[in-house]
């Protein structure tokens, strides 16, 4: 129990802490005294995303330090993080797997290919709500593995740690 | 007790193929898509680990997911360095792809020029490659390792990995 929390509570630390990030660097660029920092940020965030000007959001001005389509994923990441732990209780112990990663992606992925194959034009904002619909779900696939991943680690090495519990493992 | 298979080759294989798709110029834009092709690596890591369990080996844990997609980061850290080098100083590909979005941006102009020398002395020369294992040395374990628990969640057996067995009551 003490290793699930502190799993996610250091998955969701992570999670504001990226997408703080992402917000910063057009703070920055807006403030004179804060540009190189800004541009540091821009500069960090480039090989993760291609950072288009017309496919991101802009706030100052300025764009987000990456584009619509990858902010909606993180943010949407940082609030299926928050949302988590209430909605597990919905979940009933029920563990996603592929299907679940299917249904998840499979809007983005459409969006792309139809996208690429000429068949639609895609706009920010379908950009955005099919990259939020793969962050939001996305805690779900992972948050449980990764719990029970660090509970196996730390009682394969501690013995002394192990708690006897029915059933297996869970935030 | 049958044993599970060793770690480090499927990690390896995953590392390769995160480093290939990292490393290489034009491949790396898939990158672009939130580090898809870093989760990707941590992802196949997972499938390898799974092709080489048989029916006698304990099945695929989280903590496996977490420790193979860990591991690939890692691995596909180096071969991205190794591959970037290799472009940059023999094909004198350079990265800065970064700086010329600056520019665009219209950042450049607002950068004092001490803070853009220096920006453009890491980015345009040796330093990118310090700075690229830097990058890639932070990032790459950790969408790895997301990578890695999205492997888990798919290729996971039905029946729970981790059941904790009831204490032996002494007689």
């Amino acid at each position: 129990m003490r290793f699930a929390r502190l799993t996610y509570m250091v998955i969701l630390s992570g999670a504001s802490a990226w997408c703080a990030l992402i917000v910063l660097a057009p703070v920055a660029a807006s403030t004179p005294a804060f540009v190189p920092f800004g541009a540091i940020l821009y500069a960090f965030f480039s090989p993760l995303c291609h950072q288009l000007g017309a496919r991101s959001f802009h706030l100052f001005g300025w764009p987000l330090a990456v584009c619509g389509r990858c902010s909606a994923i993180y943010f949407g990441f940082l609030s299926g993080t928050i949302a988590y732990p209430f909605a597990r209780r919905i979940l009933r112990g029920a563990r996603p797997g592929r299907t679940f990663l299917v249904v998840a992606l499979a809007p983005m992925i459409l969006d792309v290919m139809f996208e690429a194959a000429g068949l639609h034009e895609s706009s920010n904002a379908l950009r955005a709500v099919t990259g939020a619909w793969f962050g939001i779900l996305l805690p779900f696939l992972i948050i449980p593995g990764a719990v029970e991943g660090i509970s196996q680690m730390f009682t394969q090495y501690n013995p002394s740690s192990i708690q006897f519990k029915k059933g297996p493992i869970d935030a | 007790m049958p044993e599970k298979p060793g770690k480090l080759m499927p990690a390896l294989y995953g590392g390769v193929i995160m480093g290939v798709i990292s490393g290489i110029p034009i491949l790396s834009l898939v990158n672009c898509f939130c580090c898809a092709g870093i989760m990707l690596g941590g992802f196949m890591a997972v499938f390898f680990y799974k092709k080489d369990l048989n029916e006698s080996s304990p099945p695929l844990s989280s903590s496996d997911g977490l420790g193979l997609g860990a591991l690939a980061g890692v691995a596909g850290a180096i071969v991205t360095v190794i591959l970037t080098a290799l472009f940059h100083f023999v094909f004198g590909m350079a990265m800065g792809g970064g700086m010329q979005r600056l520019q665009d941006m219209g950042l450049g102009n607002q950068i004092p020029p001490e803070t853009m020398k220096m920006i453009q002395g890491l980015t345009s020369n040796r330093g990118i490659i310090g700075i690229t294992f830097v990058f890639h040395v932070i990032i790459d374990p950790l969408f790895g390792l997301i990578g890695g628990l999205i492997g888990y969640a798919v290729f996971k057996s039905k029946a729970p990995a981790f059941t904790p067995q009831p204490p032996v009551l002494p007689r």
